[in-house]
C-alpha cells in the first residue's frame, strides 16, 4: 500500500453495510471454535453418552418391548436419542457461551464492537446450531451400525432438526443472558431442559403413558421436535405433523422476538 | 522481655479435631450447593425410572416387565451414589488444586491418612445423604420394598466410600476439568452403566460381560440390588469383598499419592 497520499496517513472509519458480514462471521467462528478446541467434552462425550443410553435401553428393553407401532423398539428410539443430544448440545453450546463470558467479563468482548442485536443473535444461535447439527450427525453415524435406520422423509428431518437446534440455541441465549451464575444455568438445566428432553417421547410412545399424562405430553414442545423429527426416518408419529410444524415455528418465532428484546434492552448484559 | 510463649497443642496419635474440621468444610460445601447436590441427583433419577416405566407402557403389567422395573430400581439408586460421592471428592479437590486453595487443607498438621480420611468420610456422608433422599422419595412412588435395609446401609456406605477416595485419585492424577469431564464421561459413566445399573451382565457378548466382571462397579451394583430386591448375580459375600478390597486398594494408592506429595506440593 502506498502511504505518499496524505489521506491515508490517517484511519478512515470503516464502512459497514445493512449487515455487519465481518463482525457476524467472527463472532460464529469464536463460537464454533469455542466448542471445537475441547470437542472431547462438547461432541465426543455427548456422542458416548447416546451411544450408552442406547445400549442400556436395549439391553434393558429391548427383549420386552419389542415393537413400537410397525417399527421395531431399537428403530424407534434411534432418532428420538440423536434429537435429544441435538437439543442437549445446542442449548449448552450458547447458555455456556454467555454465563461464561459474563462471569469472566469478557463478555464486552462481544458487546463492544458494533453488531447489532440481531447479529449477535444470529452469530450465537448459529453457533449452537453448528454444535447441535455436529453432535447429531456423529451419533446418527454412531447408531447406524447398530440398528438399519430407513430414511422416510428428509425434509422432515432437516426441518425438525434445525428447528429444534434453534429453538433450544435460542432457549440457551435466553437462560445464559438470565443466569448470573454457573449455578443458574446448571439448575436451568437439571430442571427444565433435561426433564422437557427426557419426558418428551423419545423413549416411549405417547399411548403408552395414562390418559391424562397424554394430554401433558402434547404441551411439551419437545414431544413435537422428537416426533417430527422421527416421522422423517420411521414414517410414523404420535401426533399430528401439521401441528408440529406449526408450535416449531411458533416457539422459534416467539423466542426469536424474546432474544433480541433481551439484547436490545441489554438485560443482565450491560449496566 | 520475651513476649509470652503460647502453649504448644497436643495433637494425640490421630487428629481427630483435624479430621473432623476438614470432615465439615468438605460437607457444608457441598450442601450449600444443594440444589445441584441432592436435588438435582434425586431428580434425575426420578426420571429415568419415569421414561423405564413410560417405555414399558403395557408390557410393565407383565411378569417380565415387572422384574425388568424392579431390576432398574435399585441401580439407578446405586449410579446415583456413586456419582454423587465420586463429585463429592473429585470437584472440591480438583478446585482447590487449580485454585491454588488446596493448601489450606495440606498446611495444617494433617497425616495423608487424616487427610484421605476426611476426604472420604465427606464423600461417604455425600452419597448417603443423596441416596437416602432418593430412596424416601422413590420408595413411596413404587412400592418399591427394602428385602434388607441393613444390608443395604452397608452395601449403599462401602460404594460411596469406594467412589470418593476414587475421586480423590483422580483429582489428584487431574490437572485441569477437562480431565475430569473426560474421566466422567469417558471411564466412569460407560464402566456405571455397563455394569448392571439398568440390565443384567448376560444379556452381553460373553467376552465382553467377561471383562465387565472385572469392575469392581459391577459388584456393588449387584450387592446393592441383591440387599435391596433380594435378586442377585453374584454371592452377596463375594460382592462386598470385592468392594472392601477395592477400598483397601484405592485407599493404598491415596496415601502413596498423598504421603509422596505427587502433584499436589510443588
Amino acid at each position: 500500500m502506498t502511504t505518499d497520499s496524505p489521506t491515508l496517513l490517517s484511519p478512515q472509519p470503516r464502512r459497514i453495510g445493512a449487515v455487519n458480514w465481518t463482525g457476524l462471521w467472527t463472532l460464529y467462528k469464536k463460537e464454533v471454535r469455542r466448542f471445537l478446541k475441547v470437542f472431547t467434552q462438547t461432541v465426543a462425550a455427548p456422542v458416548v453418552t447416546t451411544l450408552l443410553f442406547y445400549a442400556v435401553f436395549a439391553l434393558a428393553l429391548g427383549g420386552i418391548v419389542r415393537q413400537v407401532g410397525a417399527v421395531s423398539f431399537m428403530e424407534f428410539l434411534a432418532p428420538g436419542l440423536v434429537m435429544m443430544s441435538m437439543v442437549q448440545n445446542a442449548f449448552a453450546n450458547t447458555s455456556s457461551s454467555v454465563v461464561i463470558a459474563k462471569v469472566q467479563g469478557n463478555i464486552v468482548d462481544v458487546l463492544m464492537p458494533p453488531l447489532s442485536s440481531t447479529e449477535l443473535a444470529v452469530g450465537y444461535v448459529a453457533g449452537g446450531v453448528t454444535r447441535g447439527m455436529l453432535v447429531g450427525a456423529v451419533t446418527f453415524l454412531a447408531i447406524t451400525p447398530f440398528v438399519p435406520i430407513g430414511l422416510h422423509d428428509p425434509v422432515f428431518i432437516v426441518f425438525h432438526g434445525v428447528a429444534a437446534s434453534m429453538l433450544l440455541s435460542l432457549l440457551g441465549l435466553v437462560a445464559g443472558i438470565w443466569s448470573e451464575k454457573f449455578d443458574h444455568i446448571a439448575a436451568v438445566t437439571n430442571f427444565v431442559v433435561t426433564p422437557l428432553a427426557f419426558l418428551s417421547g423419545t423413549f416411549y410412545t405417547i399411548d403408552r403413558l395414562p390418559e391424562n399424562w397424554q394430554v401433558v405430553a402434547h404441551l411439551n414442545p419437545f414431544f413435537y421436535m422428537i416426533d417430527g423429527f422421527r416421522y422423517g426416518f420411521i414414517g410414523q408419529s404420535d401426533g399430528t405433523l401439521g401441528i408440529g410444524l406449526a408450535v416449531m415455528v411458533t416457539t422459534n418465532v416467539a423466542l426469536w422476538v424474546l432474544v433480541l428484546r433481551m439484547l436490545t434492552t441489554g438485560y443482565k448484559l450491560k449496566a | 522481655m520475651a513476649p509470652p510463649r503460647l502453649p504448644v497443642r497436643r495433637v494425640g496419635p490421630i487428629h481427630w479435631l483435624g479430621v473432623f474440621t476438614l470432615l465439615r468444610r468438605e460437607v457444608l460445601a457441598a450442601l450449600r450447593w444443594w440444589p445441584e447436590t441432592v436435588f438435582g441427583p434425586v431428580v434425575s433419577t426420578l426420571l429415568y425410572v419415569a421414561v423405564f416405566a413410560a417405555a414399558l407402557g403395557p408390557d410393565f403389567a407383565s411378569v417380565e416387565g415387572a422384574a425388568a422395573f424392579d431390576f432398574i430400581l435399585p441401580g439407578v439408586i446405586a449410579f446415583a451414589v456413586m456419582s454423587r460421592s465420586l463429585e463429592n471428592t473429585l470437584f472440591p479437590i480438583l478446585f482447590d488444586k487449580i485454585e491454588g486453595t488446596i493448601s489450606d487443607t495440606l498446611m495444617p498438621p494433617l497425616s495423608p491418612a487424616e487427610w484421605v480420611t476426611g476426604y472420604a468420610l465427606s464423600g461417604l456422608l455425600g452419597g448417603t445423604i443423596t441416596g437416602g433422599m432418593i430412596i424416601a422419595v422413590v420408595i413411596p412412588l413404587t412400592g418399591m420394598p427394602i428385602h434388607d435395609p441393613l444390608l443395604v446401609m452397608v452395601f449403599g456406605a462401602t460404594t460411596a466410600v469406594l467412589l470418593a477416595l476414587i475421586g480423590v485419585a483422580v483429582a489428584i492424577f487431574c490437572e485441569k476439568w477437562d480431565q475430569a469431564a473426560a474421566f466422567q464421561g469417558f471411564v466412569f459413566v460407560p464402566l456405571a452403566f455397563l455394569s448392571g445399573v439398568f440390565a443384567p451382565l448376560d444379556r452381553l457378548p460373553d467376552t465382553l460381560a467377561g471383562l465387565l466382571r472385572a469392575n469392581p462397579l459391577y459388584f456393588a451394583v449387584d450387592g446393592f440390588r441383591g440387599a435391596a430386591i433380594g435378586v442377585h448375580a453374584e454371592p452377596l459375600w463375594l460382592s462386598l469383598c470385592v468392594v472392601v478390597v477395592a477400598i483397601v486398594a484405592v485407599w493404598g494408592l491415596c496415601l502413596y499419592l498423598v504421603g509422596s506429595s505427587y502433584k499436589l506440593r510443588p
